[in-house]
């Protein structure tokens, strides 16, 4: 029980594959300058780790290990497919407005990743809960980031109106900054801080010490 | 109590390096070395009286000419095109204090100054008002000494903006450059890119009509010029002579533009100052020249009628726009540079001729000098690397390295 929890649970902050692994940061920069596309981009990304952590676990103990990734990369991209179909029969816009970046998802290292770490170690239940953890995981940060950059860059969130931009006689100055992809590795990076201000055992070890200027002054 | 020991007491640290080392070297004025200072005494083995502080203040006192040149035409421009439409008086704040008998004379050089102070004084002092608290801030909550660059950095970030930009987007875009570029990485001495730069690269980017817009470069209500490199863009050299400005007017300065850019006389000035003190890098200055010249020559010979800017020669290039002041106080930044010699060559080529690059073939960024110096510093730490391992290479053949 406890290690389901924490298989469900820890990827959202404590072991985020966004802001701890550093991982899957393509397509949290590319999908997330409108809400809408992030809330997408979420759960086709969600329903792929799913599809691709459950299949190799069930397949985890016929796996050669010589050509697993192989194999991996098959099952996922499977899955990519079978998402993409899905996307373009039943909702053609936004499957217009993610354009490649749907086929993308294969390349995201998060499904590899969970694959590779977990499925590949552990039995069905435990591998779909880890899939379902990290997907919100991912989903967390992609929709915070979409979040902050819809609402700065245009003033609205999913089109209803937030903040009135000063074209229509509101406050707001919508920067444009904000909708242009670079925009996100900053969001992301605050975001990291943020995490690791709070969470201070995410902090990496520093390479070197410093000399500090208290240090020379009191010598 | 001899001439030296009252004068070694007044540059100690406590007068010096907590009042007036903020506005004047120490090492203008006095040129004894400060041996009580554990600067000196202690790793990294630097023995100089030069702080940082000094090379940050270099950097000020040499704009001053294109500060003055910069103001005077700032209200010299705004005073014609005031004559022109018949307005006999600004709104606000500013036409309260000119109308105290300073007048708007665009032949009364003390009058246009002041008119150009009036913009640029409440920018400049904005930026330093939001760049303290950032320094508080961080200082505090880092338990470090106060950073040494907020001064040079409010004030160059004041001297590059344009004079009719909006206060609230300075405050954004100092922020954004100060944290994002500065604080972030643990302040002066070790950030990538200058924080000036990111700073109005960020505004550019986000705001680029509100910040960058016609109606700001004369800060006259209802006036609205085309930036002078769109101007050399669209039509060329004839456009520009058509405008009423000769290569004359450009080189000292009395164009539209950002209120510290304009002078290439005053950026002249300013790099004699810093060659001769030893703050600023000559290779990276003359690096900038030759690679502009060389650029403007090859696209010159290989000119296309794709747009009129291909045909213009390399003297005209150097006074549009704000490549000169870019070129002495931005790119010879000691930080966000290479720091190898041979590297710092390498460094000013490649600014020049991203430059040159970027004013030919990319008409939507022709005032591309802070653009060029963006790129170039991202890449200086590669540049520095290079030139070491081949020095290192060059050693190891000779046998002279250490193995």
């Amino acid at each position: 029980m406890m290690r389901a929890r924490q298989a469900l649970l820890n990827p959202l902050i404590d072991e985020n594959p966004v802001t701890l692994h550093i991982l899957g940061i393509c397509s949290a920069v590319a999908i997330s300058n409108s809400l809408y596309s992030a809330l997408v981009m979420s759960v086709a990304l969600t329903s792929v780790l799913v599809f691709s952590n459950v299949v190799i676990s069930m397949i985890r103990r016929h796996l050669p290990s010589s050509v697993r990734i192989i194999v991996q990369m098959t099952i996922i991209a499977s899955g990519v497919i079978v998402v993409d179909e899905l996307l373009r029969a039943f909702a053609p816009e936004i499957a217009q407005t993610l354009s490649v970046f749907v086929g993308l998802i294969i390349t995201n290292c998060i499904v590899l990743g969970r694959a590779e770490a977990f499925a590949t170690q552990h039995g069905v239940a435990l591998s779909f809960l880890d899939a379902i953890g990290n997907g919100l995981g991912f989903s967390l940060i992609l929709i915070s980031v979409a979040i902050i950059r819809e609402l700065l860059g245009t003033g609205s969130l999913l089109d209803v109106g937030i903040f009135k931009p000063v074209s229509e006689g509101g406050w707001f100055e919508p920067n444009a900054f904000f909708m242009l992809p670079p925009s996100a590795f900053f969001i992301i990076g605050g975001i990291i801080w943020a995490v690791r201000s709070w969470k201070k055992e995410q902090v990496e070890s520093p390479e070197f010490e410093p000399i500090s200027v208290a240090e020379l002054e009191s010598d | 109590m001899t001439l030296r020991s009252l004068l070694s007491k007044l540059q100690s640290r406590s007068i010096w390096e907590r009042y007036l080392s903020w506005f004047i070297p120490r090492r203008l004025i006095l040129q004894i070395p400060n041996s009580d200072s554990p600067r000196n005494r202690l790793p990294p083995f630097v023995r100089d009286t030069t702080s940082v502080q000094d090379i940050m203040n270099d950097f000020v006192i040499a704009t001053i000419p294109c500060w003055l040149i910069g103001l005077w035409n700032i209200g010299y421009q705004s005073n014609i095109a005031m004559a022109d439409i018949k307005l006999m008086t600004l709104p606000g704040w500013r036409g309260w204090i000119l109308d105290l008998g300073i007048g708007y004379d665009s032949g009364n050089v003390l009058a246009c100054f002041t008119h150009g102070l009036l913009y640029f004084l409440p920018i400049f002092l904005l930026s330093l008002l939001v760049g303290s608290f950032w320094n508080v801030v961080f200082s505090s909550v880092r338990r470090r000494p106060l950073d040494e660059g907020l001064l040079v950095n409010a004030w160059l970030f004041a001297l590059v903006l344009p004079a009719g930009v909006p206060l609230t987007l300075v405050g954004i875009g100092i922020s954004f450059g100060l944290v994002i570029g500065k604080h972030v990485f643990g302040g002066s001495g070790r950030y990538l890119v200058n924080p000036v730069v990111l700073g109005l690269i960020f505004l550019r980017l986000a705001y680029p009509e509100r910040v960058f817009g016609g109606s700001n470069w004369v800060p006259v209500p209802g006036l609205d010029t085309t930036p002078l490199l769109e101007v050399a863009t669209t039509g060329g050299i004839d456009a520009v002579l058509a405008a009423g400005l000769s290569w004359w007017h450009l080189f000292l300065g009395i164009w539209p533009g950002p209120m510290g850019m304009t002078s290439l006389l005053g950026s002249l000035l300013g790099a004699g100052y810093l060659i001769v003190v030893g703050s600023a890098s000559w290779r990276v200055m003359c690096g900038v020249l030759l690679a502009t010249a060389g650029a403007v020559f090859v696209f010159n010979n290989l000119a296309t009628d794709s747009n009129q800017i291909v045909e213009i020669p390399w003297v005209w290039h150097l006074v549009l726009g704000g490549l000169g002041f870019g070129t002495v106080f931005i790119a010879t930044d000691p930080v966000a540079g290479a720091m190898t010699n041979p590297g710092r060559w390498v460094y000013g080529l490649l600014v020049g001729l991203l430059v040159i690059i970027m004013r030919v073939a990319n008409p939507a960024f022709t005032e591309s000098i802070l653009f060029a110096v963006f790129l170039a510093s991202l890449l200086a730490p590669l540049i520095d690397f290079v030139i070491v391992q081949l020095n290192i290479n060059r050693r190891r053949r000779q046998g002279l390295a250490d193995e």
